[in-house]
């Protein structure tokens, strides 16, 4: 083989592979540079979430000061939606049945399906870890607005109800007299999700801090049998 | 080893080109170990911000578990954030 | 004596040194490697461990790079043969016994997560056994280049078996640069294509996802599932680059959303985190060690040795293309990795093996 000839030839494939690298050098310039802020625009809306954290409403205290209103916060594990791969949705099932053998989990099935309710802190860290390989489970937070006393005191306390935004509004009674006091203001949040819908690390932002709600003191005076085991859920919210 | 004859200039410029190369990327390291110490420093101020959040919902927790929930959200913030957050939306 | 013999002109003491200097330039693109590794899965939930470990593998690639390179030329030429036929049974032996990673058949498990993929491997020794098959005489006759080609097909087959036809793809780009500046006819080269292209329609009729790649690269966004939806992903990875990246370790959407972000899917990985500027470098980088191959050959006496080191340049040359032509969303995904800089210890070892032979062949008198 001649030397020259071999030289030419390795000239004529490196000039080609010159071409080709100037084509790919290019279509990275319009994709990184030219078409950057069109597929930013993209990209926020698929993978930035925005979130509340919710507050907590103030309590209805007797004139001694003992509380016959106040919220308390549950979290209950729920299966929002099912795995769309087969293999995925059997190890789920299997889990859940696993620790949740109550459930028969039919498939299809009506969703959300709560799962376990009330969980204590340990349980909720406990089956946060499971949140990884099924984003498809959540843990949801509910606030349960307790009421004690006698008929009498709780129809003066009145009712709450969730406006659009999820959050309890007095509608009768003190609760829907003193409602600017005893609201809070939710707090909100950013993230990002992955493209499993888990959160990626170190995305999450606090971007307004929440406020609970003023306590109030009411006229009434609880009996002093008052039992806190009458207390009566008024509402939920999720 | 012998020296470099002055023939050798081309491999002078590769070692030059390389030494300037590992230069940059020495220097490229430093400024990636100060993102890495200004993001822990973001890490720590977040869950901070977290803790307060979730801290703010501690009246909330029955007394039975409140202990437990005030040692777990010092030791997981963004998890509670996680799941008392409701509401979530596209921004 | 002309002026670019001037210019590559290498003298003794330089061909001593010559592994030395690209020790250091190999040095300089592992750590980058291990830099962009580290980067693409910053926000994942073990940041360093890929890195870490490709840095392991950089140690000991380094290593059999200089051994390799030690030995005379003269020993590969002579093992060709045996190393090839050597290659051929562990081709098999992986489709019999291999484990199954990202639905392809094509890694021994040793212990461990430590799998080796013989054809990161195979494609080396193809290509050496292939550059002495064909210096062997003075012109490359017909009869021989039916060999070669039967050789190629043989090895391609066992690639698309596994299926890996990005693999497969390399052991073509091999046989078309010795087939071409050993000096065959253009009719040759395009025969050449069409069988390529053959097989390409076949691997695509026989395989659902290749067909389904294809749809997704001509219409990202007409919903073809999970291939289209890659190919959006490398358009917002390299957006979030822009010009000069958003910093080294702060590749959030490669870590989030960009499938093998570490291997399959680094070139958008690294745009991410230095941007256009940062892919240009890697590109020209690449076109720069193509380059000094192709020198290099040009001062290699030995027709086996100048074939090899032009060729293996060129292979990888072209499989960074492939890799950087897919990222940058100019060819459908192939499954290549970005030679050096990608995660994998068989890859990175191959590469060492292939540069260490080359450059053996580079300092022989």
């Amino acid at each position: 083989m001649a030397a020259g000839s071999f030289k030419f030839k390795t000239l004529m494939i490196l000039s080609f592979l010159l071409i080709w690298a100037v084509l790919a050098a290019a279509h990275v310039f319009y994709y990184a540079v030219i078409k950057q802020e069109e597929s930013l625009a993209e990209t926020r809306k698929i993978a930035w979430r925005e979130a509340a954290i919710p507050s907590l409403r103030g309590r209805i205290l007797d004139r001694n000061g003992i509380p016959a209103a106040w919220s308390e916060l549950h979290h209950n594990l729920i299966l929002e939606k099912v795995p769309e791969s087969r293999k995925r949705r059997e190890n789920l099932f299997r889990r859940i049945r696993r620790f949740f053998p109550e459930h028969e989990l039919p498939y299809p099935m009506k969703l959300p399906l709560l799962l376990k309710s009330d969980l204590s802190p340990e349980e909720i860290v406990l089956y946060s870890g499971w949140l990884r390989s099924y984003p498809e489970l959540r843990i949801v937070p509910v606030i349960r607005r307790v009421v004690i006393g006698t008929p009498e005191i709780r129809s003066q306390i009145g009712k709450t109800a969730l406006n659009n935004a999820g959050e309890a509004v007095g509608v009768s009674g003190l609760e829907r007299e003193y409602d600017l006091e005893l609201s809070g203001t939710s707090g909100r949040m950013t993230v990002m999700l992955d493209r499993n819908g888990n959160w990626c690390n170190d995305t999450l932002r606090i971007t307004r801090q929440a406020k609970n709600g003023e306590d109030i003191r009411a006229d009434f005076e609880l009996p002093p049998e008052t039992d806190v085991s009458q207390e009566l859920p008024e509402n939920e919210e999720d | 080893m012998e020296p470099f004859k002055k023939t050798d200039v081309r491999m002078r410029y590769i070692l030059c080109a390389a030494l300037l190369a590992l230069s940059l990327l020495l220097l490229g390291a430093g400024r990636f170990r100060e993102d890495l110490t200004s993001r822990r420093a973001r890490t720590l101020e977040v869950k901070e911000a977290c803790r307060e959040a979730v801290m703010g919902l501690k009246d909330g927790i029955a007394d039975k578990d409140r202990k437990a929930w005030e040692k777990l959200v010092k030791a997981n913030p963004e998890l509670f954030v996680r799941v008392c957050s409701t509401g979530m939306k596209a921004k | 004596m002309k002026k670019t013999d001037m210019l590559i002109h290498l003298s003794g003491t330089s061909r001593r040194l010559l592994p030395f200097a690209s020790l250091l330039i190999l040095i300089i693109a592992g750590l980058l490697g291990c830099l962009s590794i580290y980067s693409a899965r910053a926000f994942s939930e073990a940041p360093l461990y890929f890195a870490l470990k490709q840095l392991v593998w950089l140690c000991i690639g380094l290593i059999v790079f200089l051994s390799v390179s030690l030995i005379p030329f003269s020993f590969y030429k002579k093992t060709a043969s045996l190393f090839y036929f050597l290659s051929l049974v562990l081709l098999v032996l992986v489709l019999c016994f291999g484990v199954e990673i990202n639905d392809m058949r094509g890694w021994f498990r040793l212990w461990g997560t430590v799998n080796v993929q013989p054809s990161e491997f195979a494609k080396v020794i193809f290509l050496l056994y292939l550059s002495v098959f064909a210096s062997k005489g003075q012109e490359l006759r017909m009869d021989r280049i039916l060999m070669m080609f039967g050789v190629t097909f043989l090895s391609m087959l066992l690639l698309m078996l596994e299926p890996d036809f990005g693999g497969a793809l390399i052991f073509f780009v091999a046989f078309i640069m010795v087939l071409t500046v050993c000096g065959a006819r253009l009719t040759c080269l395009l025969a050449a294509f069409l069988f390529l292209l053959t097989c390409a329609v076949i691997f695509v009729a026989v395989n659902d996802y290749a067909m389904i790649r294809i749809l997704g690269y001509l219409a990202p966004d007409g919903g073809y599932g999970v291939d289209a939806w890659h190919i959006k992903q490398f358009q917002y990875t390299m957006a979030h680059g822009g010009w000069t990246g958003s910093a080294w370790g702060n590749a959030l959407w490669s870590s989030a959303f960009l499938p093998l972000p570490h291997t399959d899917s680094l070139f958008a990985s690294i745009v991410e985190s230095a941007g256009f500027v940062g892919g240009v470098i890697v590109i020209g980088g690449f076109f720069a060690m193509g380059a000094g191959f192709t020198a290099m050959s040009w001062k290699v006496k030995d027709n086996a040795g100048r074939i090899f080191v032009f060729s293996v340049g060129m292979m990888y040359l072209v499989q960074a293309l492939i890799h950087i032509s897919v990222n940058s969303v100019l060819l459908p995904p192939t499954g290549v990795t970005l030679p050096v800089l990608s995660y994998g210890g068989s890859s990175l070892l191959s590469i060492m093996f292939a540069f260490g032979i080359a450059f053996s062949a580079a300092r022989e008198e």
